[in-house]
């Protein structure tokens, strides 16, 4: 009995760290980022940061806050851990107020929160942005006038869906018969990314081959069924909508590789680390060379796609796109340093209406350029230096207005970058 | 004599077990030719998609019975799956040990979390689907607080490739069912697990320490799930960690070749083959609607609602025979009634 006493402390203490450890995982917050000396007798200030989800591009984020912007800056940064739910977003914001920060860069977006967010930042003196665009869920606080909120900044979601577009243009050969899987993903919910890039898809192929889709392309990359692209000129085009965590996704894109009349797949999701194997297998077994075109970011998946050669000696993955997170980034902290030092003009439209200030992505086509671009936007080689947040920044870049931060973002293109860190 | 009537018996037995799957593979074949112009199983690309979809049902629905035989429904089984994979893949990734590596260590640690599991419910007797929802969330959140969230990405890596290879799988197959069929019903394991089946009571009172025949299946079951969840990422290319109870998805989709499986295994005296043929069934019944184009949630739709009836069915066969029996009597009666009034 009195083993068995001590055998429960022992489980007691035991069962108390396991969820030490899980508790460990789920806490709110996971500590401030370096605080750095003054800089120059800046003023001291302190910004809350929600993630949405920890990965490669949050640790990369946090590196360029805590280790490169706050000690120039005289910024203290906290950083929130993966926030998936307005409920949880609201408890970091409160951590946040309670811990001194004066504003907040909100990256789990959804528009109908963004009212409610606002205003819990307002009831603490806060500054808000998010990283999210302009839709009729947060119309009411772009037109609400809230002096709190420094308006958002998103990639420029046409502009992603052209890189598509183009490349499409550039390759294919529409003299040989083709088929293509459009893989429109999560657009069917409404997702903006996904939607422009589905859209641009089907736009390219309505455009490159002279072709009419018996449906409009609204209706086709809004479908929740699989649904065939029936045209004027008989062209396979087969929308596939879904994300490869929905049981029998894989094993549908599969079936519908099977049928022979598709060559080329097209996919607006990241799904690329999930698909490669099933288009290698399809290829030995089918010996049909399918050409992979889809969205990505800088990983090991999209490393491991670009770098393998498929069944016919090709490269696996033809194009993908990428992004620099701390273009992003300083987007988002020139929102809220501005309205912090006074500057609130500088993110606010002609119209007195805060802005959405908007950022391109890239496109990456061959091992070389992912090898490249891999190594930028790390310590020491940052995308975003000083001078390219200065010029961002209303204190440091006189006259700065929304228009001019969005045309500097906008010059800050692969060549632009490759000229600069190479 | 003897001997000619146990071959006999021993052919009907597996006669009995193959007819389901070949059964439903003849419908599915028709149904699929009708309306999609090809077959179920095309080429050996869907022969490779069936047999890692196989080997993951097959190894989580043995995971399932593990505990469900003797009264446990232990719903962590999806995040031990998870933890298994992710910390076990990565290890194994790390020390560059290939793909039998990763399998390895990935059932070495689905079969520790199995333990941890186990040896909280022997001692804090906690209701097992209340501690498996417990520790689901424990599970989880150490998943998503390791490696930045990435869980484990198999795509891509030097090695990995033997899990995709059909007679490598066959083997693992082949592996888990005879494990399992010696370890449930052979051992002397097999002969208390079965007592404890019978009357919990009873086979304590026999002696038989069920603590630790407990703490063991948990075990089993944590190993298990994590093979299933091998397959199921190299698959997938990547196991990415999931938050809220999601894991247990995973154990709710396994229950369908669980189920069926017991009932094959019920025709044919032999529960692990039962199960294996169980998942075979399934997966070409998966194999099969994904042929015809469907979106997923009207797959779902069928694959659930075909669970549900069989469940009806099943719940019920013993009504059906009362009811069977004595519409016979009934007949009977009559018959003799008019055999007297003639």
């Amino acid at each position: 009995m009195k083993r068995f006493g001590r055998l429960r402390k022992v489980m007691a203490v035991g069962m108390a760290g396991v969820l030490l450890v899980g508790a460990s995982g789920c806490s709110d917050s996971k500590g401030g980022g370096q605080g750095g000396g003054e800089s120059g007798g800046q003023e001291k200030y302190k910004i809350g940061i929600i993630e949405v989800q920890l990965n490669d591009e949050s640790t990369n984020r946090a590196e360029w806050f805590n280790n490169y912007i706050a000690p120039q800056y005289n910024v203290e940064f906290m950083f929130s851990e993966a926030c998936t739910d307005l409920n949880s977003c609201m408890t970091f914001i409160e951590n946040a107020a309670d811990a001194g920060c004066d504003g907040i860069i909100n990256y789990y977006a959804v528009g109908a929160n963004t009212q409610q967010l606002v205003e819990l930042c307002a009831e603490y003196d806060m500054v808000y942005t998010e990283n999210g665009g302009r839709n009729t869920g947060n119309e009411a606080v772009f037109a609400g006038n809230y002096e709190n909120f420094a308006g958002n900044f998103m990639a420029d979601q046409p502009a992603t869906g052209k890189l598509f577009k183009d490349y499409l243009s550039e390759t294919l050969d529409t003299s040989v018969e083709h088929g293509f899987i459009v893989g429109t993903g999560s657009a069917y919910q409404g997702n903006a990314q996904q939607t422009e890039i589905s859209a641009n898809m089907l736009g390219a192929l309505e455009e490159l081959y002279g072709l009419k889709f018996d449906s409009t392309i609204e209706e086709l990359y809004t479908s929740s069924a699989p649904v065939n692209g029936t045209n004027d000129k008989g062209i396979e085009v087969y929308c596939y909508p879904g994300a490869p965590s929905t049981s029998g996704w894989l094993e549908g894109l599969n079936a519908a590789m099977q049928t022979g009349k598709y060559d080329y797949i097209l996919m607006s999701g990241n799904v690329l680390g999930n698909i490669m194997t099933t288009v290698d297998e399809l290829e030995t077994a089918m010996n049909k060379d399918f050409t992979v075109i889809g969205f990505g970011s800088f990983g090991e998946a999209l490393t491991s796609a670009m770098n393998s050669v498929d069944h016919f000696g090709n490269q696996a993955l033809s194009m993908s796109t990428v992004k620099f997170t701390s273009i992003v980034s300083t987007m988002g902290f020139s929102k809220v340093y501005n309205c912090l030092t006074g500057h609130r003009d500088a993110c606010l439209e002609a119209n007195g209406e805060p802005s959405v200030l908007l950022f391109r992505m890239n496109a990456v086509t061959s091992p070389e350029q992912l090898d490249e671009m891999g190594s930028w936007d790390k310590e020491g080689k940052w995308v975003a230096d000083y001078d390219f947040v200065d010029s961002l920044l209303a204190n440091k870049t006189e006259g700065l207005t929304s228009d001019k931060a969005q045309e500097t973002v906008y010059k800050m293109d692969y060549d632009a970058i490759k000229a600069r860190l190479n | 004599m003897m001997k000619s009537n146990n071959s006999k018996d021993m052919v009907s037995r597996i006669a009995k077990a193959v007819a389901v799957p070949v059964m439903v593979w003849a419908i599915m074949q028709v149904i699929d030719m009708v309306f999609a112009g090809m077959g179920v199983i095309n080429n050996s690309a869907d022969i490779k998609t069936l047999f890692r979809n196989l080997i993951s049902s097959l190894a989580f629905a043995l995971a399932i019975g593990a505990n469900l035989n003797c009264g446990r429904m232990d719903l962590s089984l999806g995040a031990q799956m998870y933890a298994g994979v992710i910390f076990g893949g990565n290890m194994a990734l790390m020390l560059n040990v290939g793909g039998i590596g990763v399998l390895i260590l990935s059932m070495a640690v689905g079969a520790l979390c199995g333990l941890v599991t186990g040896f909280i419910f022997i001692n804090l007797r906690i209701l097992p689907m209340v501690l498996g929802l417990g520790m689901t969330l424990v599970f989880e959140c150490i998943c998503f607080a390791i490696n930045n969230q990435q869980g484990v990405i198999l795509y891509g890596k030097p090695g990995v490739e033997i899990l995709s290879n059909i007679t490598f799988i066959i083997v693992v197959t082949a592996a888990i069912v005879l494990f399992a069929y010696y370890f449930f019903q052979l051992s002397g394991y097999g002969f208390k697990y079965r007592a404890i089946q019978g009357s919990q009571k009873l086979a304590s009172d026999a002696g038989i320490n069920i603590y630790s025949n407990c703490v063991i299946c948990y075990v089993i079951a944590g190993t298990l799930a994590a093979c299933a969840g091998v397959f199921i990422t190299i698959y997938q290319g990547n196991l990415t960690p999931v938050l809220g109870m999601s894991s247990n998805g995973r154990v709710f989709s396994n229950m369908f070749p669980m189920v069926l499986g017991t009932w094959i295994g019920g025709l044919c005296h032999n529960r692990e083959g039962g199960i294996l043929m169980g998942a075979v069934t399934v997966n070409i019944i998966i194999l099969g609607l994904t042929k015809l184009g469907l979106s997923n949630s009207v797959q779902n739709v069928i694959i659930y609602a075909l669970f549900l009836t069989f469940v009806v069915y099943n719940t019920n066969r013993s009504k059906i025979e009362y009811y069977k029996a004595r519409k016979a009597r009934v007949a009977q009666a009559r018959k003799m009634m008019a055999q007297r009034a003639a």
